[in-house]
């Protein structure tokens, strides 16, 4: 019967959701995802026997089939805050929000490709076509503002994913459910301004006509509730065309907010705009925000240079992360709002290749960060074995991630389902669990 | 919205005990197994259901998954309060006896006899015929995709005659845009994509053969049975034709993940295999069998009576069908769909444009390297292709001409990146012949480089097998060179000393011969050599193929390129040697006109022996040699099974044996399932079918999930009516144009829109079919109105599609960009935009059209503001609202005009008035943007 959203009421019951239920704990969810495959074992993973063993061969097979030695991280690890979680000094802004801090540090990807591991991340599965799960959080929660997009993406500058559109895709889902990606210049949606040809005048004309002639139409056709829908959907779009342009103008922030985000610095200006307008937008009911991190132009890809490349990434990165999470807790949203730090793969323990000082791709075993609602805070669960490569207690998969989140959004996985050729389908397909150790 | 979340799975499954036993328990204590001698479907005694109680409490049964907590708590509840058994319980899945798996029944009437005794029965009557206005508006939309011109309403609403109706159905059944308008439904079954999917994305040139084939086979009413039987095993069956083979492609448009096929680790290639085929499996039996044998992979399937081992059996005819490489040849020597005097006549067409390029080219060669082969040994070969970067980046040699990009320069006879940027790169043109054994040599100016650049790459462009790469590559790190590959096996670690150049010119040379062997030479020496792993075909020298790959040319700070060749020989090293001997010689090309005018022509006559060649390749299902298929236990790909028999599925009433052993050869295997789908004992082949022409003319099927026959799929709100069109179309020769004829003369189809409350409070979905149920336009055929309302609609028909995207490069990858112009080109129907991945349309998109990749036999009609904000906005609607009103200006009454073309119709009294207010203040083009966005110009009635 829930397929019945996929005709012509979904407009409609998607603009009345709200989580109700007593076991909601997140109203709303941002993932900040850095693309390219972030190391674990530079950033939460403490390994000391990393260091000791550090250049000692090592057997395992790897993406690229060119295992070196083992190496260990060329940076240093600390406890930090009350809680003491260990975080490198790669990232010293997020280290400092240690506190507020989940860990999960034995999360298991399925492939060790970019393309296919980023759409597990979002959709559960390696193949395209399923929907993301900010579209399957959408489909069951509907929005809180009618005024904008109720799942928005906020891709990289370098570039989308690889795969671009297909990772906030609504899949078999109806189409009003899927990612709206807001442009980091011009008009953040598209069609959104009125062609530089019409006036307004004529626009405003051209619309009461419409208005007329759509309500006669719909008048005429009792029982057709969709015409209804259409008529109401200018008024909408009306609204939208007010709302959005205002949301994405973050020149109306203070200068303290804009600086702690970094705006006011070239590395960090890119993603600090996508975490300010992540809490701009969240702040006025969207549902689900993503940011990615890195895209197909510049990632996380660290083979050749760790080093370098996680210097550099964790340069752009690290400050406006930590800022949106101080930020979200200042307002008081981080009580109801699920803060993801995914990434597709961490990195293998062992060198790319012979005397090598990069790190290949790794999904066995890697870490995501969590903040805000119904978590533990200053926690960390689930562990890497000694070196970092495979789960050493309480593995997760990504379908757990997704139950999880999903639990804390008041879903039960098992039951936000969509018929779709043959299958009732869900976002953990027929896996997944919630992991109960790290909620609250 | 809560409610319906928290609600639904509650109705759907049912809360209580008996329906959780129900769900949970009969598939082994039902009437089938009776594990343990326990049958649920009646109450059993008291004794029992308290065992029952206590080991589901504990967890012991269901023996393999123990129920969620909440379950285990309702049923303790529910025998606690005694445990109440509402009569018999049912087993919630599909036996063998399930509806859509019985032998078609023989019944008699007719569409309009059975849909009225529903009626009646529900105390329901069908409404009034529509209006002929109404009509023609209707059946031009449906079965051609396109509104009526104002001409053919008049003259349909004018004749008078019984017969009128009949004719125009004809007339639009015979117009070549009836293949256009169905081959888009048909594609949209078979997930139809122009592009690869997954990060590459790369395009499928070729893919428009097989749209044009569907289009053609449509419009030629080809008999359904050979329309399937072609797109499973055209390429093998007896009277195989050029078409048959194009067919193929059907099973190859899922999305292929090029990375993972030629991953490092085994079981990576093994798991993206797996799941490439399980998706090809699901395609197949989705779309001719209404059954979704893909759920079978790991278990025997959930729902309906599909044994594990029935999904290996029927995946053994694929085992070896593999994605193309873009442009798959047709006409393998395996394969002679040509007659010996056409394939001669094709090949001397070839051949003689090949000898005019050949000619043109050598005398290019001498007139360039005039002078040249004096400081050159006489014992090296010609190169294929050269690059001295003294006045330009032309190769000297060949026709892989480079143009020098923004931000690159040319110095001292040397490419380098310009002020401000670290690195340029070139490519050339696509090989105009293939490439083997080979030597990549490169002069370079090295002055302490410390970052990695490729210098000089030779790659194929496509195809999962375009992974293919190889590249002289300095490494930042490490800083030394090396040989770099994209399938990896071939890559060498660089063994050989560190670059230590300061301003000084080395030579580097890669040779990869034809015993797998790659060396790397540095200044005529040995630098360092690597015998890849020849198991592993992907670290065996590779093809790069004429017409798909190029040459990357890469000049960075500190690594300035003085000259590059390709040669398609290995260089001895003695001949390395004697290159580095002779050091570089850079001779200015003689510019003449006699070489402008030779280029030209070879640029000609490449073009012209396009059509020839692109006649020998296409995008069809590749074929390997075929292994037995085994079993996977779980469906893991690394815990393999016994080998099983080719075969198809056991649970329908015909054989499901091929008679062929597991080591069958490939076409044996795909022939029979061919022959076993498409068999006239097959009673789901011809339901399924007929079943989608109806869903697509009614709006919603007689079975509404036209993918799924199965047990989830429900069961059909007109079974004998089914059963009646299926056996007709059978009769009929599988002839889809006479049952279009059969479905829309019937009256049910001719009735009117108008919606009844009274109807409506008993059947409001109309699935008794008490009225015609209106419909929003399809997004093709939104665009598609909105160009014949303007006027600008281009009708050709077929060839390769119009691109509106644009290539955006990111680092090694490109992405697809949306893009928007005012082109003649892009005004042909929707159907002829190349429909690729990643670069959706925000118009079509808003407007339900899917993403290629996923098979959709059904598409939701959605209303959101997003829509509205295209239809609105958007530069292509605006644009032909303009031309629109431009076309309608030129009537004596261009208010009328308009409406006559946007919605078939005249302006009533209080329209005319309100629009000609609007015309009068703010133009014709405000009242044309107006019907673009109007319910009524979406809609059909």
């Amino acid at each position: 019967m829930l397929d019945a959203g996929a005709g012509f009421g979904w407009l409609a019951a998607s603009c009345v959701g709200l989580p109700g239920a007593a076991t909601a704990r997140a109203r709303r969810v941002i993932q900040l995802f850095t693309v390219g495959g972030m190391s674990h074992v530079d950033t939460f993973d403490f390994k000391p026997e990393l260091v000791r063993m550090d250049g000692k061969s090592f057997d395992m097979p790897t993406f690229f089939g060119q295992a070196g030695n083992l190496y260990a991280s060329p940076w240093k690890f600390e406890p930090r805050g009350q809680s003491g979680l260990p975080v490198s000094d790669l990232l010293p802004n997020l280290a400092r929000c240690a506190d507020r801090l989940t860990l999960v540090k034995s999360v298991m990807a399925k492939s060790a490709n970019h393309m296919p591991a980023i759409a597990q991340m979002n959709t559960g599965f390696i193949l395209t076509g399923f929907p993301s799960m900010g579209a399957w959080v959408t489909y069951g929660l509907g929005t809180e503002n009618r005024n904008l997009p109720s799942f928005v993406v906020l891709t990289d500058p370098n570039g989308a994913p690889w795969g671009g559109s297909v990772h906030w895709s609504n899949g078999f889902l109806p189409a009003g459910v899927q990612g709206t990606p807001f442009r980091p210049a011009g008009d953040p949606v598209p069609d959104l301004a009125t062609p530089a040809a019409v006036t307004a005048a004529e626009r405003e004309a051209g619309l009461a006509w419409l208005n007329r002639m759509n309500r006669r139409y719909a008048a005429a056709h009792p029982g057709d509730s969709a015409l209804e829908a259409r008529v109401r959907s200018y008024e909408m779009a009306a609204s939208m065309q007010l709302e959005v342009p205002g949301i994405a103008d973050l020149a109306t922030e203070p200068e303290h907010t804009r600086k702690a985000y970094g705006l006011d610095q070239k590395e960090t200006e890119s993603f600090g705009r996508s975490c300010l307008l992540a809490r701009r937008l969240v702040e006025r009911g969207v549902r689900f925000v993503q940011a990615y991190h890195g895209g197909s132009g510049r990632s996380w890809d660290a083979h050749g240079d760790l080093e370098g490349n996680h210097s550099s990434m964790a340069k752009g990165y690290d400050q406006p992360a930590a800022a949106l999470i101080e930020d979200l807790a200042a307002r008081g949203l981080l009580d109801d709002t699920l803060v993801m730090g995914i990434t597709e793969f961490g990195r293998t323990p062992v060198a790319q290749g012979a005397g090598k000082k990069g790190r290949d791709h790794h999904p066995d075993c890697f870490t995501v960060w969590l903040a805000g609602a119904g978590l533990k805070p200053g926690f960390a669960y689930g562990a890497s074995d000694e070196v970092g490569r495979l789960p050493g207690e309480n593995a997760v998969t990504v379908h757990d991630l997704h139950a999880t989140a999903l639990h804390l959004l008041g879903i039960d996985h098992e039951k936000l389902t969509y018929y779709h050729n043959g299958i009732r389908r869900r976002l953990t397909d027929v896996h997944g669990r919630v992991i109960q150790g790290l909620l609250a | 919205m809560r409610a319906l979340l928290v609600l639904f799975p509650s109705l759907l499954y049912g809360a209580d005990g008996a329906s959780i036993v129900e769900r949970r328990c009969l598939s082994c204590h039902g009437p089938a197994v009776k594990a343990a001698g326990l049958d649920l479907t009646r109450r059993p005694a008291d004794g029992r259901i308290a065992r029952l109680a206590e080991r589901v409490a504990k967890g012991e049964m269901p023996p393999a998954a123990p129920l969620p907590d909440p379950e285990k708590r309702a049923i303790e509840e529910w025998v606690k309060a005694g445990a109440e058994w509402p009569g018999v319980l049912r087993e919630q899945r599909a036996g063998k006896d399930w509806w859509s798996l019985q032998p078609l029944r023989a019944t008699g009437g007719g569409i309009d006899s059975w849909v009225r005794s529903k009626l009646t029965a529900n105390g329901l009557r069908p409404s009034m015929p529509a209006d002929r206005r109404t009509l023609i508006r209707r059946l031009s939309f449906d079965l051609t995709g396109l509104p009526p011109a104002p001409e053919e309403i008049r003259a349909f609403v004018a004749d008078d005659s019984p017969a009128a109706y009949e004719r125009l159905v004809d007339r639009l059944l015979a117009s070549p845009h009836y293949g256009e308008r169905w081959a888009r439904h048909w594609l949209d079954v078979v997930r139809f994509a122009e592009s690869e999917g997954f990060e590459r994305d790369l395009l499928r040139d070729q893919a428009w053969q097989y749209r044009d084939w569907v289009v053609r086979s449509f419009n030629a009413d080809k008999p359904y049975r050979d329309f399937a039987r072609e797109q499973i095993a055209g390429d093998v069956m007896a009277g195989a034709t050029r078409d048959s083979v194009v067919a193929t492609g059907f099973l190859v448009w899922g999305p292929v993940d090029a990375v993972g096929l030629t991953s490092a680790v085994e079981s990576q290639r093994d798991l993206v295999r797996e799941d490439y085929l399980e998706e090809m499996v699901g395609v197949v039996a989705q779309t001719f069998l209404g059954l979704t044998v893909n759920c079978a992979r790991c278990h025997d399937h959930k729902f309906d009576p599909i044994p594990q081992k029935d999904y290996y059996r029927f995946k053994s005819a694929f085992q070896a069908v593999w994605p193309p490489s873009d442009g798959e040849e047709l006409f393998p020597s395996s394969r002679p769909l040509l007659t010996a005097e056409e394939d001669k006549a094709r090949m001397a067409r070839l051949a003689a444009i090949d000898a005019r390029i050949a000619a043109a080219e050598a005398e290019l060669a001498t007139l360039q390297r005039a002078g040249w082969r004096d400081s050159f040994p006489a014992s090296l070969p010609r190169p294929a292709a050269r690059w001295t970067f003294d006045t330009d980046a032309r190769d000297e040699i060949g026709s892989l001409h480079a143009k020098l990009p923004a931000g690159a320069e040319l110095g001292g006879g040397r490419l380098k990146p310009g002020e401000g940027k670290d690195a340029v790169t070139l490519r050339t043109p696509k090989l105009t012949r293939q490439i083997r054994e080979k030597t990549l040599e490169a002069w370079v100016w090295a002055d302490k480089p410390e970052k990695a650049a490729q210098v000089l790459t030779i790659k194929n462009s496509s195809g999962y097998r375009g992974a293919a790469l190889d590249a002289i590559q300095f490494t930042g790190k490490s800083k030394r060179w090396e040989n770099q590959s994209t399938a990896r096996f071939r890559s060498a670690d660089g063994k050989g000393a560190e670059e230590t150049a300061a301003g000084e010119m080395v030579q580097i040379a890669i040779t990869y011969s034809g015993d797998d062997a790659i060396r790397i030479y540095r200044n005529g020496k040995l630098y360092s050599e690597w015998t890849p792993d020849i198991d592993n075909a992907a670290a065996r020298l590779q093809t790069y193929t004429s017409g798909d790959a190029f040459v990357r040319l890469s000049a960075s700070k500190g690594l300035e390129l003085d000259e590059a060749r390709l040669y398609d020989v290995a260089l001895t090293a003695e001949q390395i040697a004697a290159s580095f001997a002779a050091g570089v010689a850079s001779r200015a090309p003689a510019a003449s006109p006699r070489i402008a005018e030779l280029e030209r022509q070879i640029a000609s006559w490449q073009a012209e022996r396009k059509p020839a060649e692109a006649a020998t390749t296409a995008h069809i299902a590749s074929i390997e040699p075929a292994a037995p298929t085994r079993l996977l236990r779980r469906g893991d790909v690394t815990q393999k099974g016994e080998a099983v028999t080719p075969g198809a599925l056991s649970c329908l009433p015909l054989s499901p044996e091929f008679g062929l052993a597991p080591d069958a050869p490939e076409s044996e295997r795909r022939r029979k399932l061919a022959e076993w789908v498409a068999h006239p004992a097959n009673p789901l082949f011809a339901r399924v079918i007929v079943n989608r022409v109806w869903h697509h003319h009614f709006g919603a099927g007689l079975v509404e999930n036209p993918n799924d026959f199965g047990y989830n799929g429900g069961e059909p709100s007109h079974p004998e009516l089914l059963d009646l069109l299926a056996a007709e179309f059978i009769r009929d020769g599988w002839s889809l144009k006479r049952l279009h004829r059969r479905l829309v003369l019937s009256e049910t189809y001719r009735q009117a829109s108008a919606w009844n409350r009274e109807a409506a409070a008993k059947d409001a979905g109309n699935r008794l079919l008490w009225r015609y149920t209106p419909r929003r336009l399809e997004g093709e055929a939104v665009r598609d109105a909105m160009l014949r309302a303007s006027g600008k609609i281009n009708t050709r028909a077929g060839g390769p599609s119009f691109r509106p995207f644009e290539a955006k490069a990111q680092g090694s990858y490109q992405n697809w960009l949306q893009k928007d112009a005012d082109d003649p080109e892009w005004h042909r129907r929707t159907l002829y935009r190349m429909n690729v991945n990643s670069a959706l349309n925000p118009m079509l998109e808003s407007l339900d059209c899917p993403v290629p990749a996923v098979k959709t036999p059904k598409r939701p009609s959605t209303t959101t503001a997003l829509q509205t904000l295209s239809l609105m906005n958007d530069a292509f609607a605006n644009r032909q609202a303009r031309a629109f009103a431009a076309g309608a200006a030129q009537s004596s009454d261009p208010v009328r005009e308009a409406f006559l073309l946007a919605l078939g119709r005249e302006p009533r009294d209080e329209e005319r008035e309100d629009s000609r207010a609007l015309v009068e203040r703010h133009g014709l083009a405000a009242l044309c943007w107006g019907l673009f966005n109007s319910s009524e110009f979406l809609y059909v009635e």
